[in-house]
């Protein structure tokens, strides 16, 4: 059964070692490709109860204890306690995530390592990708619909149009997201609630 | 006709409220997850001795009874508890203080219940608030 799942996540390889010639490989397509790949195990994983990881560890950082970092670290717990594929999406996540909500003056850290989640008060490190906007918006962010199989946002859905013209506008910022694509995919996974 | 708040008329007249509002019976039907209260700290200076509140009893949509706890009674048959000071209730259904961002601000507090589910319902939660806002509302001074 790994091998197989060895076989759909190792489709980015696979086109990596047939796509020698090319001087500069799309290094963002071939990310994407195998997050999706990687969507599709993880979807078959839960499916099938293979991977029965223990929740991971989510903890408050010392002295940090704000009603959003309070918030952002039930939502992880919860999720987590629920669902064997999001425990893997949180054990394949490493850097750190800043949520800014600017209207409640209000922003959080969190800090992915080993399959381990340490949720700070404010910005801590450089983060890898953060997030700024109304604290509705970033709620709404958790309410993203993913499509059933692959695990990926559903882009038709009211709530992505919503988001997407809240990006355009600018209302919504998310900085790092192409450049740490599969940290991205995952945390949106990691944080749903649908 | 003013409803004193708290108090079982109010609770009564808010149940009427969440029934004739519509977008609450789209946007909570599809809630099947239990009875939320919603819950006053106790502050002497209002008169408010214990912890007071009401329970809904939501489903589909349609909240189907409400009960009017004081005091001795306890809300632990509730699935979702939400908690806050008697100011922070009025300014929510004065319509000031929005729910969920009040929860994100620690202003409101979600003392049971299971935050994802909150979040999915956030729309119904917001409906719930605005039949409040309908409910003619003498308050404690």
């Amino acid at each position: 059964m790994s091998r197989r799942f060895n076989s759909v996540g190792g489709f980015a390889d696979g086109l990596r070692q047939l796509l020698p010639s090319l001087r500069r490989p799309p290094r963002v397509l071939l990310s994407a490709l195998g997050e999706l790949g990687a969507g599709l195990r993880s979807k078959l994983s839960g499916r099938l109860g293979a991977d029965a990881l223990p929740p991971p560890q989510v903890e408050l950082a010392p002295g940090s204890g704000g009603a959003m970092t309070a918030i952002m670290a039930q939502l992880l717990r919860d999720n987590l306690a629920d669902r064997v594929e999001k425990r893997r999406d949180c054990a394949a996540i490493r850097g750190r995530v800043a949520i800014i909500a600017e209207d409640i003056d209000s922003s959080v850290t969190l800090h992915f390592e080993a399959g381990r989640v340490t949720v700070h008060d404010g910005i801590v490190g450089i983060p890898d990708l953060s997030v700024r906007g109304p604290s509705d918006l970033i709620l709404e962010l958790s309410r993203l619909q993913l499509q059933s199989y692959l695990r990926l946002p559903d882009p038709f859905s009211a709530t992505a149009k919503s988001l997407f013209e809240a990006m355009r506008s600018g209302r919504l910022k998310v900085h790092g997201a192409w450049s740490h694509l599969p940290t991205a995919l995952r945390l949106t996974r990691l944080l749903s609630v649908s | 006709m003013q409803y004193a708040f708290p108090s079982r008329e109010w609770a009564v007249a808010f149940m009427a409220a969440v029934n004739n509002n519509a977008a609450y019976r789209q946007s909570g039907k599809d809630w099947t997850f239990g009875k939320v209260a919603m819950v006053i700290e106790a502050a002497a200076d209002l008169g408010i001795a214990e912890d007071t509140g009401m329970l809904l009893d939501v489903l589909h949509g349609e909240c189907r009874g409400v009960e009017y706890r004081e005091g001795e009674k306890r809300f632990g048959d509730a699935e979702f508890i939400i908690i806050a000071p008697y100011s922070r209730w009025r300014e929510v259904i004065e319509g000031q203080l929005d729910p969920i961002k009040g929860m994100m601000e620690g202003k409101l507090k979600l003392e049971k219940g299971h935050l994802p589910t909150m979040i999915r319902f956030v729309h119904a939660s917001r409906e719930l608030v605005s039949s409040a806002t309908q409910v003619p509302t003498q308050f404690l001074s």
